[in-house]
């Protein structure tokens, strides 16, 4: 304890160049954290996508429907039940979050009240959060089901208005099968509840992929998916190729199908949205690598010559600790514990800086997620690592440093 | 026993060979009460810390009892200082940033002691300087100093007290309770060996050492 509150002492001693080194570390820190951060956050935004779709990535478009097509409402219709029929396509369909009012499912709303995963419809309250979307859509990713029919075997009227849900498990209160009748006569009808682990892809995957967007899948606990017969609400149709064809030749099929009720599309898919983001991502972290190596060259060079300069002007101080008796082994732990304490607290500061650089590069909802996974996972472990690293440098150079020379040179001050 | 034999020690300096040590032999018995005399910059300084295991010597032999000092690694120097020596440093060599308490304090700490409190009061009076305890040196005068860095020296507790020029910046009547506390701890059985240019003070101790140009004449 008493060698603890000695290199406390030291550290007071010359608080500014302590400083100096805090800041250094935690500047060299922070671009490792960040570089790491990006490199790895790439991955499992890739992951996260690739696994939350049936068809993986690779087996995944986005269409962009032209205007004219867009407000061909018939045409779009039957574009989907054809397109879906094809050999070649698994699932094609448009699929959009949307904020709505049901007087009839006002028990539903209840459960969901607070846990909508859209923000910004929630604050506008009283709205029932659905994922409207087309029967094709239903396939995009796993569907799994506690209890209730597979999509695949719904049965749809041309009334268009009635409408199967499928609920998130938080609606453990509503039964399957469960009917709620709007007084304009629309009806909802429960086909079934999801799995616990059930989740989607983020629907904002539509406007381009980015690594950015750290998790690509939403939880649907208290997801409600509506499946129905509808047109289009947004431009973006998601289309994924059936096993044994590559997504082009899916999309060559769309296209067939498409010249056969005017529609026309633009297509973009996402394993090229990906290789698109990659460049980016590669090229930032192609400067960030360059920056770094300047940075931790000159930080550690830095933070040596400190070290070493701090050392010896505190020469006379270990000079006298030797001489009242203390060991080299218990000098040289006082210095250890110096050496920690630096290294701790430019850790505890780059720790929230780190968080915040996070929260500003990734647009997630759940920051526990990205902390637990990203950070926990990966960086903070490096950054731990890159500190005992340079507790070791600094360690091993002031304890050669100060081996060198004998009490009464260090008492005297005579080692410059 | 201190046994020093054909102990000498060059300072080199940018080219320049300061012979400061040339053949050193010595014996000095345990309990002995030893002064060293000389003119300036003949010596005194660099042989006592050769003693006290402070510096090495260039060449020669340094015999603590069985054990042959000039032959130990720093660890081993190290236990040996520990275990035997305190010194008393020219320039009192006191941490500027503790008090006056704290300094005397931490030859206790270095030999885990608990209860260091009554200890380090005790040798604070025996200096007279207990009224000074939370000051810290740089605020003090140069024989407040060299009190306080006796009293540190004291508090260890060693077979060995080495001290260089220990009077040297008191008056004489505190010179002379110094000796008075020196006095009493070989009376103890412990060995006293000190600087001094002072002949009062010399003649106070047992034997006197000479020293010339880096060599012991009689
Ligand atoms: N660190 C050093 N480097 C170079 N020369 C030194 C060093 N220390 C002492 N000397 C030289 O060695 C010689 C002996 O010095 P020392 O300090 O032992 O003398 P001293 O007898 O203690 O003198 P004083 O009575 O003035 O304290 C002197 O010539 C001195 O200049
Ligand atoms: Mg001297």
């Amino acid at each position: 304890m008493r060698i603890l509150r000695f290199a406390f002492d030291m550290i007071a001693m010359q608080f500014k160049k302590f400083l100096l080194t805090v800041v250094l570390m935690v500047i060299s820190l922070l671009l490792i954290m960040f570089s790491v951060m990006i490199y790895k956050g790439k991955q499992y935004s890739y992951i996260s996508c690739d696994d939350i779709l049936s068809k993986g990535i690779e087996g995944t478009a986005i269409l962009r429907l032209d205007e004219d097509s867009f407000l061909n409402v018939k045409g779009v219709k039957a574009f989907f039940k054809e397109a879906y029929e094809r050999k070649e396509i698994y699932s094609v369909g448009n699929m959009v979050e949307y904020g709505c009012y049901y007087e009839s499912l006002e028990e539903l709303y209840e459960i969901q009240k607070g846990h909508t995963q859209d923000y910004e419809l929630a604050l506008q309250g009283g709205l029932l959060e659905i994922n409207c979307m087309n029967l094709g859509a239903a396939f995009l990713c796993d569907l799994k089901l506690e209890e209730g029919i597979s999509p695949k075997k719904l049965e749809f009227d041309e009334s268009e208005k009635m409408f199967y849900l499928y609920i998130g498990a938080a609606y453990d209160s509503v039964e399957v099968g469960s009917e709620f009748i709007e007084k304009n006569g629309t009806k909802f009808i429960v086909a079934g509840r999801m799995e616990e682990q059930q989740r989607w892809v983020d629907s904002n995957v539509e406007n381009g992929y980015n690594s950015e967007r750290l998790d690509c899948s939403v939880d649907c606990s208290y997801g409600i998916f509506m499946v129905g017969n509808y047109d289009v609400y947004s431009g973006g149709l998601w289309i994924s190729a059936e096993d044994g064809y590559t997504i082009e030749q899916a999309i060559d099929a769309a296209k067939e199908v498409g010249d056969k009720y005017d529609i026309s599309f633009s297509y973009e898919t996402l394993a090229n949205m990906y290789e698109q983001d990659e460049e980016d991502v590669d090229l930032l972290l192609s400067y960030l690598a360059k920056l770094l190596g300047i940075v931790i060259a000159a930080s550690l060079l830095m933070i040596i010559t400190t070290q070493i300069v701090t050392m010896l002007e505190n020469a006379k101080a270990y000079g006298v600790m030797y001489v009242v008796g203390f060991s080299p082994k218990e000098v040289n732990k006082m210095l250890l514990w110096k050496h920690i304490i630096t290294a701790v607290s430019s850790l505890v500061l780059t720790a929230p800086l780190c968080v915040l650089v996070a929260k500003y590069r990734f647009s997630t909802d759940d920051m526990s997620y990205m902390i637990k996974t990203l950070l926990i996972h990966y960086v903070f472990p490096i950054a731990i690592t890159v500190e005992i690293v340079i507790v070791v440098i600094m360690q091993m150079i002031t304890v050669t440093v100060l081996r060198r020379f004998t009490p009464v040179k260090l008492i005297q001050n005579k080692v410059v | 026993m201190i046994i020093l034999k054909d102990i000498t020690k060059d300072y080199t300096n940018k080219e320049q060979v300061t012979h400061a040590l040339r053949g050193i032999n010595v014996t000095i018995q345990d309990g002995e009460f030893v002064a060293i005399v000389g003119t300036s910059g003949s010596g005194k300084s660099t042989l006592l810390n050769i003693i006290g295991a402070m510096d090495y010597a260039t060449s020669g032999k340094y015999m603590f009892h069985d054990r042959e000092i000039t032959a130990c690694d720093l660890k081993e120097l190290h236990e040996f200082r520990k275990e035997n020596i305190s010194f008393v440093f020219q320039n009192f060599a006191l941490m500027d940033k503790y008090t006056v308490y704290e300094n005397v304090e931490m030859p206790l700490i270095a030999r885990h002691i608990k209860h260091r409190k009554s200890i380090v009061m005790d040798y604070l009076e025996k200096m007279g300087i207990a009224d000074l305890k939370n000051k810290i040196p740089s605020h003090l005068s140069g024989g407040q100093q060299q009190r306080c860095a006796i009293a540190r020296a004291l508090a260890a507790d060693t077979p060995v007290l080495l001290a260089d020029e220990p009077t040297g910046a008191l008056d004489q009547n505190t010179g002379n309770e110094i000796m008075k506390c020196f006095e009493e701890i070989n009376k103890n059985g412990k060995t006293v060996i000190l600087i001094t240019h002072d002949i009062n003070i010399a003649n106070r101790c047992k034997r006197v050492i000479h020293i010339e140009d880096g060599k012991i004449i009689d």
